[in-house]
C-alpha cells in the first residue's frame, strides 16, 4: 500500500521543524502473502451512497465558477499551523531583515462606515475588502514585529486593538477568534489556537457567506493572515511547504472565483510570486515581504 | 545489546558463589549488573514487530492491503503504537524478538493528533514485563543528550536497534514531541524509544524529518494519559472498530451550501498526505435537481478524476489517499438544468477516535 508515508505537515511540532516529515512505519511487508481477512461488515453500506455514471468529459465541461479553499486539511497542517506561528517566538533578526520587516507593514485605516455597505458586488472589491487583506497580514505579523522590534508591536497592538467597529463586519466566528487573538496579544502572549482558529474559521466562513461580498471579505482577510504566514514560515524556513500549498489554493480562488474581480488579479500575481519564494530550499523573508507589498499596493474596484 | 554468558563461566561463577558461601562469606550481588541484565533482556519481550493485514477506503468500497509497524507493552496485554499503523487494521499480530507470537485483536484508544494508537492482546502473557513509562519532568528539555535505544521493525525484518541521544524535546499545548538522533527507517513506526542507561520507555518512535536529519517520537507521558483513561476499557474488536457508519467523525472540515448555475461548477482543492483517510459527503437539495459529482487528483497531467457520478440524493465517499497530492472536489450543475442546482458539501479527514475512544 505505501512505503514510506509522507506526512505534509507535521505532528511534529515545535520551533525548527514541522512539515516534511516522513511517517517511520506503515511499510508494505516483503513478500509474504497477506493473510486473508473478512471485509464483510466493515464497511456499513449504507453510508456509502451509489452513484450514477458520470463521464471525465461532463466534468471537464464545467465552468469552475466557484473555489471553496482551505486552510488545513489534516490535523497534521493544523498541528504544524499552530507550531509554526509559535516558533516566531525562537525567531531572531539580521539588521537587514528586520528594517524589511518593519519597512513592510501597512497602515490600516477602516473605511468609513465599515460594514454598513450591505450590498453583494459580485466581483468587484471595496475598500473594506483591501481593507481586511491589510489587517489579516497586520494580524498575523505582529508575532514577528514582537521579537523584531517590541515597541512598534506595542504600538501597532494597540492601533488593533482600537478596530472593534471593523470587527463587527466579519462572521460571527471569526469574530469570536479575533477576539481571543486580540486578547492574548494585548496581554503581551501570542495564542497560536487563536490564530489557527482564525485562519481556519475565515475558510469556513466563506462557505458560509451565501453572497459574493462576504466570500471576497472573508477572503481577503484569509489571503492576509496568509501572507504573514508566508512571512514567518520564511523566516523561521519552518513549513514552508504547506503554507506555500494553501497559497496554490488562494491564487485559484483569485482567479477562478467569480466572486473575485479585478484587483484580485494583481493579489494572485503576488500571492504567487510568494509561493514560488516558499518552494525554495531556503526562502528569503525580504523576498516575501517585497511581493506582499504588491498586494497591498492593489486597489478596491469600487 | 544482547548479554552472552558462556556456560563454563556460568559454572565458575557458581563455584565461587559456593565456596565462599562454605567460608560464611556472602557475596554482595552486584544489583546494578542485575538490574541492567533484566532490562536489557526486558526490552526483547516487550518491544513488538507488528504485521497488520487491514483495508484501505476506496470511494464506495474497500480495499484489502497489509502493512508492518512496531509496538511496544505498556501494561500486561496492551502495547502502545502509532495510530497510522493500527488505523483500518483487521488483524494484527506480533512477534517479539524472542520469536513470542501475540495476537491484537482490540483496540482501546485512538488519537490522531498524537498519532497514538492503544491495542489490545488476545491475551495476557505474564511472562512479559510491560516497559516502565517514564513520568514527565518538571522541565522535558532536560532530558536533552539522554541516550536513546530505539526499537522498530524495519522493512518488516524483525526488529533492529538504533542508538543515539534525545536533541529537544518540544510541547505545543497538549501536543509534544521527542527529537532523537537515532536514524529509524520504514517500519519502526510506533516502535519503542528507550532510555539507554534505565530501559524506561522515554516514547513511541513517530516519524523522521529528512529535511532536517531528525527522528521524532511521542513522549512517554502522553502514553500514560493514554492508558490512565482508557487502560482498564473493555475496548472494541478490530473488526468493526474502524467501520463507517454515522458515529464517524471527521475533523478538519470544510462545508459548504452552493446554488450553481447549469454547466457552472465549484471546486475545493485540499492537499493530503499519503495514507490519511478522507471522506466527502454530498447533499443535493432537490433529488429532481441532480448534481454532477468528482474527485479527482492533480497529476503532471491535469486534474485526473479518479471517483465521480450523478448524485440525486445523499452520498459519503471515503478515501484512503494512495499518494500525497492536491486532490480536487469538483460539484457541478448539469448543463441542461433548467434552474441553480443547490447543494450542500463537507470534505474532511477521518476521526477515528470519535467510534472508538468513548467506548
Amino acid at each position: 500500500m505505501k512505503t514510506i508515508i509522507r506526512h505534509s505537515a507535521a505532528a511534529l511540532l515545535g520551533a525548527s521543524l514541522i512539515f516534511g516529515a516522513n511517517l517511520v512505519g506503515a511499510e508494505e511487508p516483503p513478500a509474504e502473502q497477506p493473510a486473508q481477512v473478512d471485509l464483510s461488515g466493515v464497511v456499513d453500506a449504507g453510508a456509502l451512497g451509489e452513484t450514477e455514471q458520470a463521464t471525465d468529459d461532463l466534468l471537464t465541461g464545467l465552468k469552475v465558477t466557484k473555489i471553496q479553499v482551505t486552510a488545513f486539511t489534516s490535523t497534521d497542517e493544523h498541528t504544524g499551523t499552530r507550531a509554526l506561528f509559535q516558533s516566531s517566538t525562537s525567531a531572531s533578526f539580521e539588521d537587514a531583515d528586520k528594517a524589511a520587516l518593519l519597512g513592510a507593514q501597512v497602515k490600516v485605516t477602516p473605511p468609513e462606515g465599515a460594514g454598513e455597505e450591505g450590498f453583494d458586488f459580485a466581483g468587484s472589491s471595496t475598500q473594506l475588502d483591501t481593507t481586511s487583506l491589510q489587517y489579516g497580514f497586520a494580524l498575523g505579523s505582529i508575532v514577528l514585529i514582537l521579537e523584531a522590534s517590541p515597541d512598534d508591536a506595542k504600538a501597532t497592538i494597540a492601533e488593533l486593538g482600537g478596530f472593534g467597529a471593523l470587527d463587527k463586519v466579519y462572521d460571527p466566528e471569526v469574530q469570536k477568534h479575533l477576539t481571543a487573538y486580540k486578547k492574548a496579544l494585548a496581554e503581551g502572549k501570542i495564542d497560536g489556537d487563536a490564530y489557527t482558529n482564525l485562519l481556519q474559521s475565515c475558510t469556513q466562513a466563506i462557505g458560509r457567506a451565501g453572497d459574493s461580498s462576504g466570500e471576497r471579505l472573508h477572503g481577503y482577510m484569509l489571503t492576509g493572515l496568509w501572507i504573514s504566514m508566508a512571512a514567518i514560515a520564511a523566516h523561521t524556513n519552518t513549513s514552508t511547504s504547506v503554507v506555500a500549498d494553501t497559497g496554490k489554493s488562494i491564487v485559484m480562488m483569485l482567479e477562478k472565483d467569480a466572486s473575485y474581480g479585478g484587483s484580485d488579479r494583481a493579489i494572485a500575481i503576488a500571492v504567487r510570486g510568494i509561493v514560488k519564494e516558499l518552494e525554495k530550499d531556503k526562502p528569503a523573508l525580504s523576498v516575501v515581504l517585497e511581493k506582499s507589498q504588491k498586494a497591498f499596493a492593489a486597489k478596491a474596484d469600487k | 545489546m544482547q548479554r552472552s554468558i558462556h556456560p563454563s563461566r556460568l559454572m565458575c561463577a557458581l563455584c565461587a558463589v559456593l565456596v565462599l558461601s562454605a567460608l560464611g562469606c556472602k557475596p554482595k550481588p552486584d544489583e546494578t549488573v542485575t538490574e541492567k541484565t533484566e532490562a536489557t533482556d526486558s526490552w526483547r519481550k516487550q518491544s513488538v514487530a507488528l504485521k497488520v493485514t487491514g483495508f484501505s477506503l476506496n470511494g464506495g468500497e474497500v480495499k484489502q492491503s497489509s502493512w508492518v509497524g512496531s509496538g511496544v507493552f505498556i501494561a500486561p496485554g496492551i502495547i502502545a503504537t502509532n495510530a497510522h499503523v493500527a488505523a483500518r487494521g483487521i488483524q494484527i499480530q506480533g512477534r517479539d524478538d524472542t520469536n513470542r507470537p501475540h495476537v491484537f485483536d482490540k483496540i482501546l484508544a485512538i488519537d490522531m493528533a498524537n498519532d497514538l494508537a492503544i491495542l489490545k492482546a488476545d491475551y495476557v502473557n505474564e511472562d512479559v514485563i510491560p516497559a516502565t513509562l517514564l513520568e514527565r519532568p518538571a522541565d522535558p528539555k532536560s532530558l536533552r543528550q539522554t541516550k536513546i535505544l530505539a526499537v522498530g521493525n524495519t522493512g518488516g525484518l524483525g526488529l533492529s536497534t538504533y542508538s543515539g541521544q534525545i536533541t529537544n524535546v518540544v510541547e505545543e499545548g497538549s501536543l509534544a514531541r521527542i527529537l532523537h538522533d537515532g536514524q529509524i527507517a520504514g517500519g519502526s513506526s510506533g516502535g519503542p524509544l528507550f532510555k539507554e542507561e534505565s530501559f524506561e520507555l522515554l516514547g513511541i518512535n513517530h516519524a523522521t524529518n529528512s529535511k532536517l536529519n531528525t527522528s521524532l517520537a511521542i513522549p512517554s507521558w502522553i502514553v500514560t494519559e493514554w492508558l490512565e483513561k482508557r487502560g482498564s476499557a473493555a475496548g472494541i474488536p478490530l473488526k468493526s472498530a474502524f467501520m463507517l457508519s454515522g458515529e464517524t467523525g471527521i475533523m478538519n472540515e470544510v462545508k459548504r451550501d452552493v446554488c450553481l448555475k447549469p454547466g457552472e461548477a465549484i471546486n475545493v482543492p485540499v492537499t493530503y498526505s499519503n495514507g490519511l483517510d478522507f471522506l466527502n459527503i454530498i447533499v443535493p437539495k432537490n433529488p429532481a435537481q441532480p448534481v454532477i459529482y468528482g474527485m479527482g487528483a492533480q497529476t503532471a497531467q491535469g486534474l485526473k478524476y479518479f471517483d465521480k457520478g450523478i448524485l440525486s440524493k445523499q452520498v459519503i465517499r471515503a478515501f484512503t489517499t494512495p499518494i500525497a497530492a492536491q486532490y480536487v472536489l469538483t460539484i457541478g450543475a448539469p448543463p441542461q438544468a433548467t434552474a441553480p442546482t443547490c447543494v450542500a458539501f463537507v470534505i474532511g479527514q477521518i476521526n477515528w477516535g470519535n467510534q472508538i475512544n468513548n467506548k
